[in-house]
Protein backbone atom coordinates (compact mmCIF):
# COMPACT_ATOMS: atom_id res chain seq x y z
CA UNK A 1 0.00 0.00 0.00
CA UNK A 2 1.22 3.69 -0.88
CA UNK A 3 0.63 6.91 0.92
CA UNK A 4 -2.22 7.84 -1.71
CA UNK A 5 -4.54 4.19 -1.44
CA UNK A 6 -3.59 5.14 2.77
CA UNK A 7 -4.86 8.64 2.63
CA UNK A 8 -7.89 7.21 0.66
CA UNK A 9 -8.59 4.82 3.57
CA UNK A 10 -7.79 6.63 6.93
CA UNK A 11 -11.00 7.69 7.40
CA UNK A 12 -12.75 4.28 7.42
CA UNK A 13 -9.40 3.09 9.29
CA UNK A 14 -9.43 5.18 12.00
CA UNK A 15 -13.02 4.22 12.22
CA UNK A 16 -12.46 1.44 12.37
CA UNK A 17 -15.18 0.78 8.90
CA UNK A 18 -12.64 -1.57 7.24
CA UNK A 19 -12.81 -4.90 6.59
CA UNK A 20 -9.87 -7.15 8.13
CA UNK A 21 -7.38 -7.71 5.31
CA UNK A 22 -7.50 -3.69 4.52
CA UNK A 23 -7.44 -2.78 8.05
CA UNK A 24 -3.99 -5.24 8.46
CA UNK A 25 -2.94 -3.60 5.06
CA UNK A 26 -3.45 0.08 6.43
CA UNK A 27 -2.01 -0.40 9.49
CA UNK A 28 1.22 -1.88 7.84
CA UNK A 29 1.43 0.97 5.90
CA UNK A 30 0.45 3.66 8.69
CA UNK A 31 3.43 2.47 11.32
CA UNK A 32 5.92 2.73 9.22
CA UNK A 33 5.28 6.14 7.30
CA UNK A 34 5.53 9.59 9.21
CA UNK A 35 3.22 11.22 7.16
CA UNK A 36 0.25 9.05 6.85
CA UNK A 37 0.80 8.35 10.41
CA UNK A 38 0.56 12.40 11.63
CA UNK A 39 -2.45 12.40 9.07
CA UNK A 40 -3.92 9.36 11.72
CA UNK A 41 -2.69 11.82 14.83
CA UNK A 42 -4.50 14.53 13.39
CA UNK A 43 -7.84 12.56 12.98
CA UNK A 44 -7.74 11.76 16.96
CA UNK A 45 -6.65 15.37 17.87
CA UNK A 46 -9.71 16.74 15.90
CA UNK A 47 -11.95 13.99 17.83
CA UNK A 48 -10.49 15.30 21.37
CA UNK A 49 -10.71 18.72 20.58
CA UNK A 50 -14.62 18.65 19.49
CA UNK A 51 -15.66 16.24 22.27
CA UNK A 52 -13.87 18.42 24.89
CA UNK A 53 -15.60 21.38 23.66
CA UNK A 54 -19.02 20.12 22.95
CA UNK A 55 -18.15 18.46 26.53
CA UNK A 56 -17.72 22.12 28.11
CA UNK A 57 -20.70 23.84 26.24
CA UNK A 58 -23.02 21.11 28.25
CA UNK A 59 -21.02 20.31 31.60
CA UNK A 60 -22.84 23.10 33.71
CA UNK A 61 -27.06 22.39 32.14
CA UNK A 62 -28.85 21.66 34.13
CA UNK A 63 -30.50 18.37 32.64
CA UNK A 64 -33.71 18.35 34.64
CA UNK A 65 -35.03 21.21 32.87
CA UNK A 66 -35.57 18.94 29.74
CA UNK A 67 -37.91 16.13 31.92
CA UNK A 68 -39.30 19.10 33.83
CA UNK A 69 -40.51 20.88 30.00
CA UNK A 70 -41.30 17.45 28.61
CA UNK A 71 -43.75 15.84 31.14
CA UNK A 72 -46.03 18.29 31.37
CA UNK A 73 -46.52 18.15 27.07
CA UNK A 74 -46.71 14.15 27.44
CA UNK A 75 -50.60 14.71 29.00
CA UNK A 76 -51.52 16.69 25.87
CA UNK A 77 -49.70 14.55 23.54
CA UNK A 78 -52.12 12.16 21.52
CA UNK A 79 -50.93 9.09 22.13
CA UNK A 80 -51.32 5.08 21.41
CA UNK A 81 -54.29 5.00 22.97
CA UNK A 82 -56.67 7.00 20.34
CA UNK A 83 -59.88 5.68 19.72
CA UNK A 84 -61.18 3.28 17.01
CA UNK A 85 -62.73 6.56 15.36
CA UNK A 86 -58.99 8.37 15.86
CA UNK A 87 -57.50 5.43 14.07
CA UNK A 88 -60.35 5.53 11.35
CA UNK A 89 -59.59 8.93 10.65
CA UNK A 90 -55.69 8.72 10.68
CA UNK A 91 -55.88 5.90 8.41
CA UNK A 92 -58.28 7.67 5.86
CA UNK A 93 -56.44 10.89 6.47
CA UNK A 94 -53.22 9.00 5.48
CA UNK A 95 -54.82 7.33 2.06
CA UNK A 96 -55.93 10.61 1.07
CA UNK A 97 -52.68 12.26 1.55
CA UNK A 98 -50.82 9.17 0.01
CA UNK A 99 -52.88 9.65 -3.22
CA UNK A 100 -52.94 13.63 -3.76
CA UNK A 101 -49.19 13.80 -2.41
CA UNK A 102 -47.31 10.39 -3.15
CA UNK A 103 -46.49 7.74 -0.89
CA UNK A 104 -43.56 8.80 1.26
CA UNK A 105 -42.82 5.82 2.57
CA UNK A 106 -42.19 4.32 -1.07
CA UNK A 107 -39.69 7.32 -1.51
CA UNK A 108 -37.99 6.33 1.34
CA UNK A 109 -37.45 2.60 0.76
CA UNK A 110 -36.37 3.58 -2.76
CA UNK A 111 -33.89 5.46 -1.15
CA UNK A 112 -32.46 2.38 1.27
CA UNK A 113 -33.92 4.03 4.07
CA UNK A 114 -35.41 1.97 6.68
CA UNK A 115 -39.07 3.52 7.58
CA UNK A 116 -39.45 1.52 10.41
CA UNK A 117 -37.26 4.12 11.47
CA UNK A 118 -39.59 6.95 10.76
CA UNK A 119 -42.42 5.86 13.02
CA UNK A 120 -43.80 9.55 13.40
CA UNK A 121 -43.79 9.81 10.03
CA UNK A 122 -44.26 13.26 8.35
CA UNK A 123 -43.52 15.24 11.55
CA UNK A 124 -40.41 13.21 12.64
CA UNK A 125 -38.96 12.00 10.48
CA UNK A 126 -39.00 15.06 7.60
CA UNK A 127 -37.29 17.73 7.28
CA UNK A 128 -39.04 21.33 7.55
CA UNK A 129 -38.17 21.96 3.67
CA UNK A 130 -40.09 18.81 2.68
CA UNK A 131 -42.93 19.53 4.79
CA UNK A 132 -43.17 23.15 2.99
CA UNK A 133 -43.17 21.60 -0.17
CA UNK A 134 -45.57 18.50 0.34
CA UNK A 135 -48.11 21.06 2.26
CA UNK A 136 -47.43 23.81 -0.63
CA UNK A 137 -48.51 21.10 -2.96
CA UNK A 138 -51.69 20.34 -1.03
CA UNK A 139 -52.60 23.91 -0.08
CA UNK A 140 -52.10 24.41 -3.89
CA UNK A 141 -54.59 21.92 -5.30
CA UNK A 142 -56.75 22.68 -2.63
CA UNK A 143 -56.88 26.06 -3.62
CA UNK A 144 -57.02 25.16 -7.76
CA UNK A 145 -60.06 22.86 -6.39
CA UNK A 146 -62.30 25.96 -5.10
CA UNK A 147 -61.19 28.50 -7.66
CA UNK A 148 -62.98 25.49 -9.89
CA UNK A 149 -65.88 25.07 -7.57
CA UNK A 150 -66.13 29.06 -7.24
CA UNK A 151 -66.58 29.53 -10.40
CA UNK A 152 -69.08 26.68 -11.39
CA UNK A 153 -71.03 28.28 -8.80
CA UNK A 154 -70.95 31.48 -10.18
CA UNK A 155 -74.35 33.57 -10.78
CA UNK A 156 -73.81 33.43 -14.12
CA UNK A 157 -73.38 30.20 -14.51
CA UNK A 158 -76.14 28.84 -12.65
CA UNK A 159 -78.41 31.61 -14.68
CA UNK A 160 -77.64 30.01 -17.99
CA UNK A 161 -78.48 26.80 -16.39
CA UNK A 162 -81.57 28.18 -15.51
CA UNK A 163 -82.83 29.67 -18.81
CA UNK A 164 -81.43 26.97 -20.22
CA UNK A 165 -83.64 24.36 -18.60
CA UNK A 166 -86.33 27.26 -18.68
CA UNK A 167 -86.21 27.34 -22.53
CA UNK A 168 -85.64 23.72 -22.69
CA UNK A 169 -89.03 23.02 -20.64
CA UNK A 170 -91.27 25.76 -21.89
CA UNK A 171 -91.16 25.28 -25.20
CA UNK A 172 -89.77 28.49 -25.85
CA UNK A 173 -90.36 29.59 -29.33
CA UNK A 174 -87.91 28.43 -32.42
CA UNK A 175 -86.18 32.09 -32.87
CA UNK A 176 -85.57 32.91 -29.35
CA UNK A 177 -83.52 29.31 -28.76
CA UNK A 178 -81.88 29.87 -32.47
CA UNK A 179 -81.40 33.13 -31.50
CA UNK A 180 -79.40 32.11 -28.61
CA UNK A 181 -77.64 29.34 -29.31
CA UNK A 182 -75.92 31.32 -32.79
CA UNK A 183 -73.35 34.20 -33.02
CA UNK A 184 -75.80 36.50 -33.05
CA UNK A 185 -75.87 40.05 -32.30
CA UNK A 186 -74.18 41.18 -29.09
CA UNK A 187 -76.86 41.88 -26.25
CA UNK A 188 -75.15 43.98 -23.11
CA UNK A 189 -74.49 42.11 -19.98
CA UNK A 190 -76.34 43.04 -17.46
CA UNK A 191 -74.61 42.86 -13.86
CA UNK A 192 -76.80 40.12 -13.27
CA UNK A 193 -74.92 37.86 -16.41
CA UNK A 194 -71.45 39.41 -15.86
CA UNK A 195 -68.83 37.19 -17.77
CA UNK A 196 -67.54 34.79 -14.53
CA UNK A 197 -64.12 36.16 -15.35
CA UNK A 198 -62.30 39.75 -15.49
CA UNK A 199 -62.22 41.16 -19.48
CA UNK A 200 -59.21 43.62 -18.50
CA UNK A 201 -60.16 45.73 -20.99
CA UNK A 202 -61.95 50.06 -20.78
CA UNK A 203 -63.87 49.09 -23.74
CA UNK A 204 -67.27 48.43 -24.15
CA UNK A 205 -68.15 44.85 -23.03
CA UNK A 206 -71.17 43.24 -24.94
CA UNK A 207 -72.12 39.97 -25.35
CA UNK A 208 -74.76 37.58 -25.73
CA UNK A 209 -74.22 34.24 -22.74
CA UNK A 210 -75.97 32.00 -24.08
CA UNK A 211 -79.30 30.06 -22.35
CA UNK A 212 -78.18 26.73 -23.30
CA UNK A 213 -75.46 25.13 -22.85
CA UNK A 214 -74.63 24.71 -27.00
CA UNK A 215 -73.31 27.81 -27.02
CA UNK A 216 -71.54 31.45 -25.47
CA UNK A 217 -70.80 34.53 -26.97
CA UNK A 218 -68.61 37.67 -25.50
CA UNK A 219 -67.97 40.55 -27.26
CA UNK A 220 -65.75 43.49 -26.20
CA UNK A 221 -65.69 46.56 -27.93
CA UNK A 222 -62.57 48.60 -27.98
CA UNK A 223 -63.23 52.44 -29.72
CA UNK A 224 -61.67 51.43 -32.73
CA UNK A 225 -61.74 47.76 -32.40
CA UNK A 226 -63.87 44.70 -31.13
CA UNK A 227 -63.20 41.02 -29.95
CA UNK A 228 -65.92 38.44 -30.13
CA UNK A 229 -65.62 35.27 -29.08
CA UNK A 230 -67.92 32.10 -29.64
CA UNK A 231 -67.47 29.16 -27.90
CA UNK A 232 -68.90 26.00 -27.58
CA UNK A 233 -67.96 23.74 -24.70
CA UNK A 234 -69.99 20.50 -25.84
CA UNK A 235 -67.55 19.72 -29.12
CA UNK A 236 -64.54 21.93 -27.21
CA UNK A 237 -64.75 24.55 -29.81
CA UNK A 238 -63.68 27.89 -29.70
CA UNK A 239 -63.42 30.94 -32.57
CA UNK A 240 -62.04 34.17 -31.84
CA UNK A 241 -62.94 37.39 -34.13
CA UNK A 242 -60.78 40.45 -34.04
CA UNK A 243 -62.06 42.86 -36.23
CA UNK A 244 -59.74 46.12 -36.21
CA UNK A 245 -61.45 49.13 -37.73
CA UNK A 246 -58.47 51.26 -39.33
CA UNK A 247 -57.85 47.48 -41.12
CA UNK A 248 -61.18 46.99 -42.30
CA UNK A 249 -61.29 50.88 -43.75
CA UNK A 250 -57.65 50.34 -45.46
CA UNK A 251 -59.36 47.14 -46.94
CA UNK A 252 -62.41 48.86 -48.20
CA UNK A 253 -60.33 51.20 -49.99
CA UNK B 1 -34.47 -6.19 44.68
CA UNK B 2 -35.16 -3.89 41.31
CA UNK B 3 -34.86 -5.46 38.10
CA UNK B 4 -33.27 -3.40 35.55
CA UNK B 5 -35.43 -3.11 33.10
CA UNK B 6 -34.08 -3.36 28.88
CA UNK B 7 -34.52 -0.42 26.65
CA UNK B 8 -37.13 -2.55 24.47
CA UNK B 9 -38.94 -3.31 28.01
CA UNK B 10 -38.76 0.45 28.59
CA UNK B 11 -39.64 1.31 24.71
CA UNK B 12 -42.84 -0.73 25.00
CA UNK B 13 -44.17 0.25 28.08
CA UNK B 14 -43.76 4.18 27.24
CA UNK B 15 -45.83 2.63 24.38
CA UNK B 16 -48.56 1.70 26.33
CA UNK B 17 -48.56 5.63 28.33
CA UNK B 18 -45.86 4.57 31.36
CA UNK B 19 -44.32 8.43 31.49
CA UNK B 20 -42.02 6.89 34.25
CA UNK B 21 -40.51 4.44 32.00
CA UNK B 22 -40.20 6.97 29.22
CA UNK B 23 -38.72 9.12 31.98
CA UNK B 24 -36.18 6.31 32.34
CA UNK B 25 -35.80 6.63 28.40
CA UNK B 26 -35.17 10.41 28.72
CA UNK B 27 -33.16 10.24 31.71
CA UNK B 28 -30.70 7.89 29.53
CA UNK B 29 -30.16 9.58 26.29
CA UNK B 30 -30.45 13.29 27.01
CA UNK B 31 -27.16 14.22 27.69
CA UNK B 32 -26.17 12.57 24.60
CA UNK B 33 -28.92 13.91 22.15
CA UNK B 34 -28.30 17.49 24.01
CA UNK B 35 -24.55 17.19 23.14
CA UNK B 36 -25.61 16.59 19.45
CA UNK B 37 -27.91 19.43 19.37
CA UNK B 38 -25.79 21.95 21.21
CA UNK B 39 -22.92 20.78 18.84
CA UNK B 40 -25.09 21.92 15.79
CA UNK B 41 -26.91 25.02 16.69
CA UNK B 42 -24.37 26.33 19.36
CA UNK B 43 -26.55 27.84 21.83
CA UNK B 44 -27.37 26.52 24.96
CA UNK B 45 -31.35 27.71 25.46
CA UNK B 46 -32.35 26.78 21.69
CA UNK B 47 -30.42 23.46 22.38
CA UNK B 48 -32.62 22.09 25.30
CA UNK B 49 -35.66 23.69 23.37
CA UNK B 50 -34.56 21.13 20.52
CA UNK B 51 -33.96 18.33 22.85
CA UNK B 52 -37.21 18.70 24.92
CA UNK B 53 -39.15 19.22 21.55
CA UNK B 54 -37.07 15.59 20.71
CA UNK B 55 -38.38 13.40 23.81
CA UNK B 56 -41.84 15.51 23.33
CA UNK B 57 -42.03 14.02 19.37
CA UNK B 58 -40.82 10.47 20.54
CA UNK B 59 -43.27 10.03 23.20
CA UNK B 60 -46.17 11.16 20.61
CA UNK B 61 -44.78 8.26 18.02
CA UNK B 62 -43.50 5.50 20.51
CA UNK B 63 -46.39 3.41 19.58
CA UNK B 64 -45.50 2.87 16.74
CA UNK B 65 -41.64 2.59 16.83
CA UNK B 66 -41.39 -1.41 15.76
CA UNK B 67 -37.94 -1.94 17.69
CA UNK B 68 -36.00 -3.01 14.23
CA UNK B 69 -33.74 -0.50 14.94
CA UNK B 70 -32.34 0.82 17.89
CA UNK B 71 -34.08 3.67 19.61
CA UNK B 72 -30.75 6.10 20.16
CA UNK B 73 -30.51 5.97 16.15
CA UNK B 74 -34.34 6.45 16.00
CA UNK B 75 -34.34 9.06 18.84
CA UNK B 76 -31.46 10.99 17.27
CA UNK B 77 -32.52 11.14 13.62
CA UNK B 78 -35.79 12.90 15.42
CA UNK B 79 -32.91 15.27 17.10
CA UNK B 80 -30.90 16.23 14.19
CA UNK B 81 -34.18 16.43 11.98
CA UNK B 82 -35.56 19.02 14.68
CA UNK B 83 -31.91 20.70 14.85
CA UNK B 84 -31.40 21.41 11.04
CA UNK B 85 -35.03 22.12 11.00
CA UNK B 86 -34.15 25.20 13.49
CA UNK B 87 -31.12 26.01 12.03
CA UNK B 88 -32.89 26.62 8.63
CA UNK B 89 -35.72 28.71 10.20
CA UNK B 90 -32.80 30.72 12.35
CA UNK B 91 -31.03 31.67 8.82
CA UNK B 92 -34.23 32.84 7.40
CA UNK B 93 -35.24 35.17 10.47
CA UNK B 94 -35.34 38.50 8.98
CA UNK B 95 -31.63 40.04 8.73
CA UNK B 96 -32.38 42.56 11.36
CA UNK B 97 -33.52 40.55 13.85
CA UNK B 98 -30.07 38.11 13.75
CA UNK B 99 -28.00 41.31 13.67
CA UNK B 100 -29.41 42.45 17.02
CA UNK B 101 -29.27 38.79 18.65
CA UNK B 102 -25.87 38.33 17.14
CA UNK B 103 -24.72 41.76 18.68
CA UNK B 104 -26.18 41.04 22.06
CA UNK B 105 -24.02 37.46 21.76
CA UNK B 106 -21.03 39.05 21.33
CA UNK B 107 -20.19 40.23 24.80
CA UNK B 108 -18.00 42.92 25.46
CA UNK B 109 -14.63 41.66 26.87
CA UNK B 110 -15.09 42.73 30.23
CA UNK B 111 -17.87 40.23 29.82
CA UNK B 112 -15.78 37.60 28.40
CA UNK B 113 -13.05 37.57 31.34
CA UNK B 114 -15.86 37.16 33.62
CA UNK B 115 -17.55 34.24 31.91
CA UNK B 116 -13.64 32.52 32.19
CA UNK B 117 -13.31 33.16 35.97
CA UNK B 118 -17.08 31.88 36.54
CA UNK B 119 -16.43 28.63 34.24
CA UNK B 120 -12.40 28.04 35.94
CA UNK B 121 -12.01 30.03 39.61
CA UNK B 122 -9.80 27.88 40.25
CA UNK B 123 -7.16 27.82 37.24
CA UNK B 124 -4.65 29.93 35.94
CA UNK B 125 -6.38 32.70 34.14
CA UNK B 126 -3.56 32.52 31.31
CA UNK B 127 -4.66 29.05 31.12
CA UNK B 128 -8.35 29.53 31.02
CA UNK B 129 -8.02 32.32 28.53
CA UNK B 130 -6.18 29.80 25.95
CA UNK B 131 -8.75 26.98 26.94
CA UNK B 132 -11.53 29.56 25.88
CA UNK B 133 -10.12 31.14 22.95
CA UNK B 134 -9.57 27.50 21.61
CA UNK B 135 -13.25 26.20 22.16
CA UNK B 136 -14.03 29.51 20.20
CA UNK B 137 -12.03 28.69 17.29
CA UNK B 138 -12.81 24.66 17.49
CA UNK B 139 -16.89 26.42 17.48
CA UNK B 140 -16.71 28.90 14.90
CA UNK B 141 -15.03 25.89 12.49
CA UNK B 142 -17.84 23.93 13.74
CA UNK B 143 -20.47 26.38 12.66
CA UNK B 144 -18.92 27.01 9.27
CA UNK B 145 -20.05 23.46 8.29
CA UNK B 146 -23.43 22.94 6.64
CA UNK B 147 -25.84 21.02 9.06
CA UNK B 148 -25.46 17.62 7.01
CA UNK B 149 -21.81 18.04 7.65
CA UNK B 150 -21.99 19.10 11.29
CA UNK B 151 -24.65 15.88 12.23
CA UNK B 152 -22.65 13.96 10.56
CA UNK B 153 -19.51 14.37 12.23
CA UNK B 154 -20.76 14.72 15.81
CA UNK B 155 -22.52 11.48 15.50
CA UNK B 156 -19.04 10.57 14.55
CA UNK B 157 -16.85 12.02 16.86
CA UNK B 158 -19.01 12.58 20.03
CA UNK B 159 -21.26 9.55 19.90
CA UNK B 160 -19.26 7.12 18.07
CA UNK B 161 -22.21 5.71 15.59
CA UNK B 162 -21.05 3.68 13.07
CA UNK B 163 -21.67 4.81 9.06
CA UNK B 164 -24.75 2.25 8.87
CA UNK B 165 -26.28 4.47 12.03
CA UNK B 166 -25.29 7.42 10.55
CA UNK B 167 -26.95 6.73 7.12
CA UNK B 168 -30.13 5.57 9.22
CA UNK B 169 -29.93 8.33 11.27
CA UNK B 170 -29.64 11.10 8.12
CA UNK B 171 -31.80 9.13 5.61
CA UNK B 172 -28.72 8.65 3.04
CA UNK B 173 -26.24 6.00 1.87
CA UNK B 174 -23.38 5.13 3.47
CA UNK B 175 -21.42 6.34 0.59
CA UNK B 176 -22.69 9.82 1.15
CA UNK B 177 -21.80 9.61 5.23
CA UNK B 178 -18.02 8.87 4.48
CA UNK B 179 -17.92 11.92 1.48
CA UNK B 180 -19.35 13.85 4.19
CA UNK B 181 -17.37 12.67 7.13
CA UNK B 182 -14.32 13.39 5.04
CA UNK B 183 -15.08 16.70 3.77
CA UNK B 184 -16.21 17.53 7.12
CA UNK B 185 -12.70 16.42 8.86
CA UNK B 186 -10.48 17.92 6.15
CA UNK B 187 -12.48 21.12 6.71
CA UNK B 188 -12.13 21.55 10.39
CA UNK B 189 -8.27 20.21 10.35
CA UNK B 190 -7.77 23.06 7.63
CA UNK B 191 -9.57 25.81 10.47
CA UNK B 192 -7.91 24.28 13.43
CA UNK B 193 -4.65 23.22 11.78
CA UNK B 194 -2.32 25.08 14.74
CA UNK B 195 -3.77 22.48 17.02
CA UNK B 196 -4.12 19.26 15.55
Amino acid sequence: MNCREAERLIDTFFDGELDGRSMRDAAMHITRCKRCEAELNGRERLQSLLAATIEREIEDVDLSRIWDAVEPALDAAPHARWTAQGFRLAATTARVRGLVLGRRDDSAADRGDDPSLDPAGWSAGETHAGRVWRWSLAGGTALAASVLLAIALLPGARDGEQDATRLATTGAPAAEVARASAPAQPEPLGPASAPPFALASTGDVRGVRSSSKQVQVESVNFPRSSVAMWSEPTSDTTVIWVEDEELTAAGSR
Amino acid sequence: MSVERTEWDLVRLAGSGDKEAFRELVERYQRRVLAVVMGMLHDREAALEVTQETFIKAFRSIGRFKGDASFYTWIYRIAVNLAIDHQRREWRRPLAESTRNNNNSESPPEDILERIRDQDPRGDPFEATKDAELRERVRKAIDELTPDHKAVILLRELEGLSYEEISRVMQCSKGTVMSRLHYARKKLQARLKEFV
